[in-house]
């Protein structure tokens, strides 16, 4: 079957005289009694009345009456089978006739629709005129339920012959499929079918749908579809119309399912429905709606009363329709301290369980609180952070401190305060306002433009001239000054401190001009601090150098890396300027220096700072000076015992035979008189001490000779023991020495036995050599340092003496 | 996508529509998809004129498949010609369609009387809308 048909537009179609039914050109085959008739009267024949037969009842041309000419009427066939042909003939103002117009064949048949038995037609379809009903409604009367299907609001709905049968109204449900014929034509978006139920309880109904996942609610309880619908659900139903005094739902299906209906059915305070609250706060009661299919039924109105208790408060709405979560929140305006309980209703249906809240007195030390707190936060935009004056202990305060803007609020406006504070208490400023900047001591060439921005992060590691000093510092050559001639362009100092050349870093030590040997290493290359400038005297006169052009002849520092020496550490060369370019000393004014001196600037920490230093410095004012100046004479006279008013020393021990004897009255000549009593070192033999070793040196060379003196002394000296041995004495045993005495054994070549002689009966004996005379090879062994073993037997009574010697 | 079983042998002859061509070569891979069948039940006049009770042709008609379809006068494929109606259409389910003689006298196309293809194309549930002249 082809998806086209080709149809033909002729400007004067059809050719006259004509007669059509139901706009169809051909034989035809209804279901309906009513038919539109379509007239043309012959090509070129103005009509004016005319005359239809063959419906409505006239069955002839005679019969007929002239009407006005109208080229599209309507007319009702005969309620009988077989073709039947309508008529027409057009006549002119003249009353001249056209010839008669036949219609094509046109035959009516009926077939009843089928239907479930839950139903019936509200009409029957002979009243109803068969297919010409636009409208059957198909009725429960038990259920009060009818089911309007509607031409107009279906797409190619017919009732003759057709199956009904699907549709099935009992017990609150409305069931249809999908896929019938009434299901087919409802594929069609714009198609519905109208239902309306009256109801006879006394709650209002809502909508639900089951789509063979269990039923689901599609409306609110005002009938509109819930927000929460999404998917296969939408799209549904619509256009519901719940009329409370006549206890009917209208409402249009656009897909067929099993639909049914349900009520609302529990209500229950929600966990989070607060069960109290501070007397002049509200609380909030939560109640949930479900329907009897457990859903959250949404727009509900929830009535909130009181069951018993105390009144505490009034609620501010009430009723109170649910969310889209099926939950009515009522706000509760506590009014007086006390304890009430609470039931909820909706549609007749109460609260399963009542709510107890309770309302209390807000006191100091409940301010603390969670409720309060967030109270607190959201009136801190409120906050005045105004502050009366600096420095005072109320300045970190707010200027209120009462009810609910004290507590944490206060803790979190002290810090916000204290930052204004901290930024500046000025009038019109404000705690967030930013800080400005200042100047940059690291950057002293930007002039005195405020470029640094005012923060804690820029002000750290920034402080560097507030940490440094610049002194001046001389360089005269142990006061020969340098050489120089007419053609010299520097001179090449020796650093004899080891002084660092300045760095971009710190700054500390000698700055440097420039450097090519390393180059970007120093500060101040380019001279961007006008400070550092070297001074150059002529060491004759002690009188600044100048050109004959009347210019200062200045130093700049180089690096000592560029001219012949070493550099960093070691030298730095001082190379001669005037007016900022480079020369040499031959237009002296006055004649060219033979030697020259030099002060030039060097940076120091102020920790590291001598007393003395600060007078070299440009800096220091004459109060800080002093202080200093000050401090080194008490520490001079600490170091030399003078004092306030004291104008010669006191010695402690000036008696006679004292270097100081002579109390001399000055230091010089204390030192003199010691120096004179020390003598000069000069020995004439040398034997222990050295000419011009330092005293110390010479008794402690004196102190060793001694005591080998000593030693040597005692080695020729000893201590005698004798033994009478009334006893033989074995052979190799071990004998000790009487009174316990003590020796040290020697075993050195030539040198047995040279520390303890033994006498046996008067004849002197030999010590055997070796360790403790292992070797056994003479008279005794010097076993250990308090016993000798004999190597012969000794027979008493024998008589044997020892002499120690150490 | 719906199951497509070739006719029996080797050699299998496609024709194309809408000056498609197929690609040379043994390797050509086709894809196959339902499509909607349409059945015209009914025309109520083959001939229309801008007289009164004479300018409307109503076509019934039906489609094997529900979806989107379109009516539309003359052209070569869905969206190529006069758009008439558009709409939604249940599997099985006829409906009436009026084809009014403004349809086509205002169509772009229209250059005199005579005799003008009304085409009926349904979307099926692959995606594909009923072929131009398509007979199932």
């Amino acid at each position: 079957m082809a998806n086209y048909f080709n149809l033909t537009y002729d400007a004067d179609y059809p050719t006259g005289p004509s007669i059509q039914l139901n706009d169809t050109d051909g034989y035809q085959l209804v279901n309906g009694l009513d038919i539109t008739i379509s007239s043309k009267p012959t090509n070129g024949f103005t009509p004016d009345t005319m005359k239809i037969w063959g419906v409505n009842g006239v069955a002839s041309e005679g019969a007929a009456a002239w009407q006005p000419w109208d080229p599209t009427t309507t007319g009702t066939l005969v309620e009988t089978g077989g073709v039947q042909y309508v008529y027409m003939r057009a006549r002119n103002a003249a009353l001249t006739s056209d010839a008669i117009a036949t219609s094509s064949g046109i035959e009516f048949s009926w077939s009843d629709p089928t239907i479930h038995s839950s139903v019936g037609w509200k009409d029957d379809f002979q009243s109803l005129r068969y297919e010409s009903a636009s409208v059957a409604v198909l009725e429960n009367a038990t259920d009060q339920t009818e089911v309007t299907l509607e031409k107009s609001n279906i797409n190619g709905l017919q009732f003759s012959g057709k199956n009904f049968s699907d549709i099935i109204v009992q017990n609150d449900r409305i069931v249809g499929s999908d896929s019938s014929y009434i299901g087919g034509l409802l594929y069609d978006p714009d198609s519905k079918i109208h239902v309306k139920k009256v109801f006879t309880g006394d709650q209002t109904p809502m909508i639900m749908v089951d789509s063979g996942s269990g039923f689901v609610t599609l409306t609110t309880f005002s009938g509109a579809v819930k927000s929460t619908i999404t998917g296969d659900y939408t799209g549904r139903v619509d256009n519901v119309v719940w009329t409370e005094g006549t206890k009917t739902l209208e409402f249009d299906i656009f897909k067929f399912s099993t639909y049914g209906f349900t009520t609302v059915n529990a209500l229950e305070f929600t966990t989070d429905s607060m069960e109290g609250g501070y007397n002049g706060n509200p609380v909030y009661l939560k109640v949930e709606v479900k329907d009897d299919n457990g859903d959250t039924v949404e727009n509900a109105p929830v009535t909130f009363s009181g069951v018993s208790g105390d009144n505490i408060g009034t609620f501010a709405v009430n009723p109170v329709n649910t969310d889209s979560s099926g939950v009515a929140t009522a706000t509760l305006n506590l009014t007086s301290v006390g304890t009430a309980v609470y039931t909820a209703s909706c549609d007749g249906i109460y609260t399963t369980d009542n709510q107890t809240t309770w309302s209390i007195t807000l006191s100091g030390d409940m301010q603390r609180s969670l409720i309060h707190q967030e109270d607190q936060v959201m009136h801190t935009e409120a906050y005045d952070d105004e502050v009366v004056g600096a420095n005072t202990a109320a300045v970190a305060e707010p200027t209120t401190t009462t009810g609910t803007l004290a507590s944490l609020e206060n803790d979190m406006n002290v810090i916000r305060t204290i930052v204004r504070q901290m930024k500046s208490t000025a009038s019109g400023t404000n705690w967030y306002d930013a800080l400005g900047t200042y100047f940059d001591p690291t950057n002293t060439t930007s002039g005195s433009v405020a470029n640094k921005d005012m923060s804690f992060t820029s002000i750290s590691g920034s402080t560097l001239d507030a940490q440094t000093i610049i002194l001046s510092v001389d360089a005269y050559n142990q006061n020969n000054g340098y050489t120089v001639s007419g053609t010299s362009t520097g001179v090449l100092l020796t650093l004899t401190g080891n002084e660092d050349y300045a760095t971009p870093t710190n700054r500390l030590g000698l700055p440097i001009f420039a450097s090519t040997a390393n180059t970007g290493s120093y500060w101040d290359e380019g001279g961007l601090d006008r400070v550092c400038r070297i001074n150059v005297y002529d060491v004759a006169t002690w009188t600044a150098l100048e050109n004959t052009s009347g210019e200062t002849i200045y130093a700049k520092f180089h690096d000592g890396a560029d001219f012949g020496g070493s550099g960093d550490g070691v030298d730095v060369y001082a190379r001669f300027y005037a007016n900022g370019n480079p020369t040499n000393l031959t237009s002296v004014s006055g004649g060219v220096p033979s030697t020259v001196a030099f002060v030039y600037p060097f940076r120091k920490r102020v920790t590291d700072m001598a007393d003395h230093e600060w007078h070299r410095t440009d800096f220091g004012n004459a109060f800080e000076d002093d202080i200093h100046f000050v401090n080194a004479i008490s520490d001079l006279w600490s170091f030399t015992g003078a004092g306030n008013d004291v104008t010669s020393p006191t010695w402690t021990t000036t008696t006679s035979g004292y270097a100081l004897e002579n109390n001399p009255d000055n230091l010089a000549d204390g030192a003199d008189d010691l120096n004179d009593a020390i003598g000069d070192r000069d020995y004439l033999e040398e034997n222990y001490v050295t000419d011009g070793e330092d005293v110390t040196t010479s008794i402690d060379e004196l102190d060793m000779g001694l005591n080998d003196i000593t030693e040597l002394a005692a080695e020729g000296t000893g201590n005698k023991y004798i033994t009478e041995e009334s006893v033989d004495i074995p052979a190799e045993t071990l004998v000790a020495l009487p009174a316990g005495a003590t020796y040290t054994p020697a075993s050195g070549t030539g040198q047995v036995g040279k520390n303890m002689d033994v006498y046996l009966n008067g004849q002197l004996l030999a010590a055997s050599t070796g360790v403790n005379g292992a070797n056994a090879d003479r008279d005794y062994a010097e076993t250990t340092s308090s016993g000798i073993t004999f190597h012969m037997k000794i027979d008493a009574p024998a008589n044997i003496t020892y002499v120690v010697r150490i | 996508m719906a199951t497509y079983t070739p006719p029996e042998g080797d050699a299998v002859n496609f024709s194309f529509e809408g000056g498609y061509s197929a690609p040379d070569g043994d390797s050509v891979h086709f894809l196959f998809g339902a499509v909607a069948v349409i059945t015209i039940n009914s025309t109520t006049r083959s001939t229309v004129s801008d007289d009164e009770g004479f300018r409307v042709c109503a076509v019934n008609w039906q489609s094997d498949t529900a979806g989107p379809y379109s009516v539309e006068l003359g052209g070569s494929g869905r969206g190529t010609g006069g758009s008439i109606e558009n709409g939604t259409i249940g599997a099985g389910s006829a409906i009436d369609t009026n084809v009014v003689y403004t349809d086509i006298t205002t169509w772009s196309g229209y250059s005199s009387p005579g005799a003008y293809q009304v085409n009926i194309y349904v979307k099926s549930e692959d995606d594909i809308w009923t072929p131009y002249q398509y007979s199932g």
